[in-house]
């Protein structure tokens, strides 16, 4: 009898949820005939059911509905994350909003051009958790309000691809969809991961490096998309409560046990910005690096 | 200092949060999808019986040593089937009675030094996942020279509440037939028969991602010849009714990354005996690949209402017993277990220091411990392995 079947490392790559992703699992060659097959079809399910370019999806549902004066019914997963939406909104006093999305309608990165201050205004009556109509499992937006699970739902998606293979028996691995983590396990020799933080300044190099043999890491950062006018940045990460990109951090990069939880940590303390959020991160007691905007003309 | 558990507590609301959903509160108990093949030997050594109150027999009490070996092996995406095989030899005496010596002091009959026997066992058990629930058939056979056993049973898991409950139900049967030994000077019965019945309910409820309470509720009935063939004057009810209500409480300790296990469990019968167990677990973690768990146990029992420590032929009863098993004795148990795993493979060993004494409550007949209470020491070693 063949005793040792040890797993071998394999790398999935692939394009989901918008961002370039990797799957590093140990896999003994019999799961490796399957599981990368089936982790891949998890996260496309994920990605179908609340993408908001999808017109099937729950998320375009939701938002086709607004105005109608009829609550729609959703499932329990949907509901968990409703709730969990509205848990992040309360304790982020306002600050992590998933209706917050349609600012991206009036923030054009790539123009150069600030909108004007009446537009942004507009906008804010089309903002705040607190005027959804949501009994559970029943939710109903008010007219011109746009629900968007893109702020938490990649982190999720890797929290449950890692809880799936979890599930199929590997114990050994790093689910990373575009820079939000989880790890399944250390590597087989029991060493942890070295998860690379991206240098703000210079995105493909690394400024640190978290050693992490389980639990999530996320980053929240403003340099993916900024625009500079009149001398100033500003970055892609929106204020729901002022309209304009908050300032201050650079990057936020956060350790939890899920890497749900890093990302909505590491999310609220960039709304929050310096110094209320690094004050705010440091005393929720896990892990983090922060890094600060160098631009003191920023600071305004 | 306020504001700083304002804010943990903004983590603890996030993370209850989260652990409502699904892809991150996963305990689905799914089917396995590789072979595992499990193998503990166990030596068993009892400790000699006590010289100065044995007056017959053999002092050296039983040995036992066990070969078990079990295979599971999944069948297509929901199932899989277990084959249990256990295989043990056993040696030594044991006691057959007690008598009344001189100023009331017990005196312990042994009977001689055994031959060698075997005892064999083999089960197997078809284990059906469905999403929310699976279901079990088992069945079995146990065979030695003087004893032979069919068993049977069947289990149902169903999931509630995001699988954060589950409830188990359990049906359990086993037809049992006593050959004893004859022995020249002993009138033993030839053929016996003995029954039992069993139902059991377990509830088991996670609290939090690191907390899990449990707690059973078991019924069963024995019926037939309950009576030791062996022991002296023995005879027992033919009809014995058991309840059992058990508690256990796990929590995981994440800053030291270990696990404490807490167990209470409570035993009644209508034959009036009726016991506590408290045992009490600690699993370190050091790294993922070392496991080292210490733990104790402790047992008291009140006896049987026909039990006396030796036969009073004056006040002759209709059931009379004087196993030690049935009388008043407290207990107490030390185990140390030690599990290194490697990629594929766990290595175990396990030792136990068990030693029980009489329940010395006061001076009256039935209190004075029985010279047959039993000390033990066993070690176990295995591996794990998948494939």
């Amino acid at each position: 009898m063949k005793i040792s079947r040890k797993p071998i490392i394999s790398v999935l790559s692939f394009k989901a949820m918008g961002s370039p992703c990797k799957l590093h699992l140990y896999l003994t060659q019999k799961q490796a005939k399957t599981v990368p097959q089936a982790a891949l079809s998890c996260i496309r399910a994920l990605e179908k059911k609340y993408s908001r370019y999808q017109s099937d999806s729950i998320t375009t549902t939701i938002n086709r509905g607004a105005g109608s004066g009829q609550g729609l019914r959703v499932d329990s997963e949907t509901a968990a994350l409703l709730d969990y939406a509205g848990e992040a909104f309360e304790q982020s006093d306002g600050l992590f909003d998933i209706t917050s999305g349609v600012l991206r309608r009036i923030w054009d990165f790539k123009s150069g051009v600030l909108p004007p201050q009446e537009k942004i205004t507009q906008t804010l009556d089309m903002i705040g958790w607190q005027k959804v109509r949501w009994r559970k499992p029943y939710i109903e937006l008010p007219k011109g309000m746009e629900l968007d699970f893109g702020g938490y739902v990649k982190e999720y998606a890797a929290d449950t691809l890692a809880s799936f293979c979890i599930e199929k028996g590997v114990r050994h691995g790093l689910v990373d969809l575009g820079g939000d983590i989880r790890v399944i396990g250390p590597h087989l020799n029991g060493k942890p991961w070295k998860i690379g933080i991206r240098n703000p300044d210079d995105p493909e190099k690394a400024v640190a490096h978290i050693d992490s043999t389980g639990g999530g890491v996320a980053t929240s950062g403003s340099y993916e998309r900024c625009m500079i006018v009149d001398g100033r940045r500003y970055g892609h990460v929106l204020n729901p409560l002022t309209g304009w990109p908050v300032r201050g951090l650079a990057s936020v990069t956060v350790q939890a046990d899920q890497c749900l939880i890093a990302g909505t940590l590491s999310t609220i303390t960039m709304l929050k910005g310096r110094p209320e959020g690094s004050v705010w991160l440091q005393g929720m007691g896990v892990p983090n690096l922060i890094i600060e905007e160098n631009d003191p003309g920023s600071e305004a | 200092m306020a504001k700083k558990c304002r804010q943990n507590a903004a983590l603890i609301a996030l993370t209850t949060s989260a652990l409502a959903l699904p892809g991150i509160n996963v305990k689905a108990e799914g089917a396995p999808d590789y072979t595992s093949v499990k193998y503990r030997y166990t030596s068993y050594a009892e400790d000699k019986a006590p010289e100065k109150y044995t007056v017959e027999g053999d002092l050296e009490r039983y040995e036992i040593q066990a070969n078990q070996i079990q295979l599971i092996q999944p069948i297509g995406e929901r199932a899989a089937i277990t084959l249990d095989y256990l295989s043990e030899t056993m040696s030594g005496a044991s006691p057959w009675g007690v008598k009344q010596g001189a100023d009331n002091q017990p005196e312990l009959i042994m009977s001689g030094a055994s031959i060698e026997e075997n005892r064999q066992d083999i089960g197997a058990r078809l284990k059906i996942y469905d999403q929310e629930s699976s279901i079990s058939f088992m069945g079995g056979y146990s065979r030695e020279n003087d004893y032979k056993a069919t068993y049977g049973g069947l289990d149902n898991e169903l999931h509630f509440n995001q699988k954060n409950t589950t409830v188990k139900l359990g049906l359990r049967f086993s037809l049992d037939t006593i050959n004893p030994t004859q022995q020249e000077g002993q009138s033993r019965v030839s053929e016996e028969e003995k029954n039992s019945a069993s139902y059991n309910l377990g509830v088991t409820q996670v609290l939090s991602q690191t907390a899990i309470i449990q707690a059973g509720l078991e019924y069963v009935q024995l019926s037939g010849y309950l009576t030791d063939p062996y022991k002296l004057q023995d005879s027992r009810p033919d009809v014995r009714k058991q309840t059992v209500v058990s508690f256990g409480y796990r929590q995981f300790i994440k800053p030291t990354d270990s696990a404490l296990h807490l167990d209470y469990r409570s035993y009644t019968d209508d034959w009036e005996v009726s016991s506590h167990t408290v045992n009490i677990a600690w699993y370190q973690n050091f790294g993922d690949r070392h496991v080292i768990a210490p733990s104790i146990r402790l047992y008291n029992q009140q006896k049987a209402k026909f039990y006396g420590v030796y036969y009073d032929e004056n006040s002759a009863t209709e059931y009379f017993s004087s196993d030690y098993r049935l009388s008043s004795y407290q207990a107490m148990s030390y185990k140390l277990k030690y599990i290194k795993y490697f990629d594929t493979w766990s290595f175990t060993v396990a030792g136990e220091r068990y030693e029980s004494a009489g329940s010395q409550a006061g001076g009256s007949l039935d209190e004075i411990e029985n010279p047959g209470l039993v000390s033990f020491t066993r070690w176990t070693v295995g591996f794990d392995i998948k494939i």
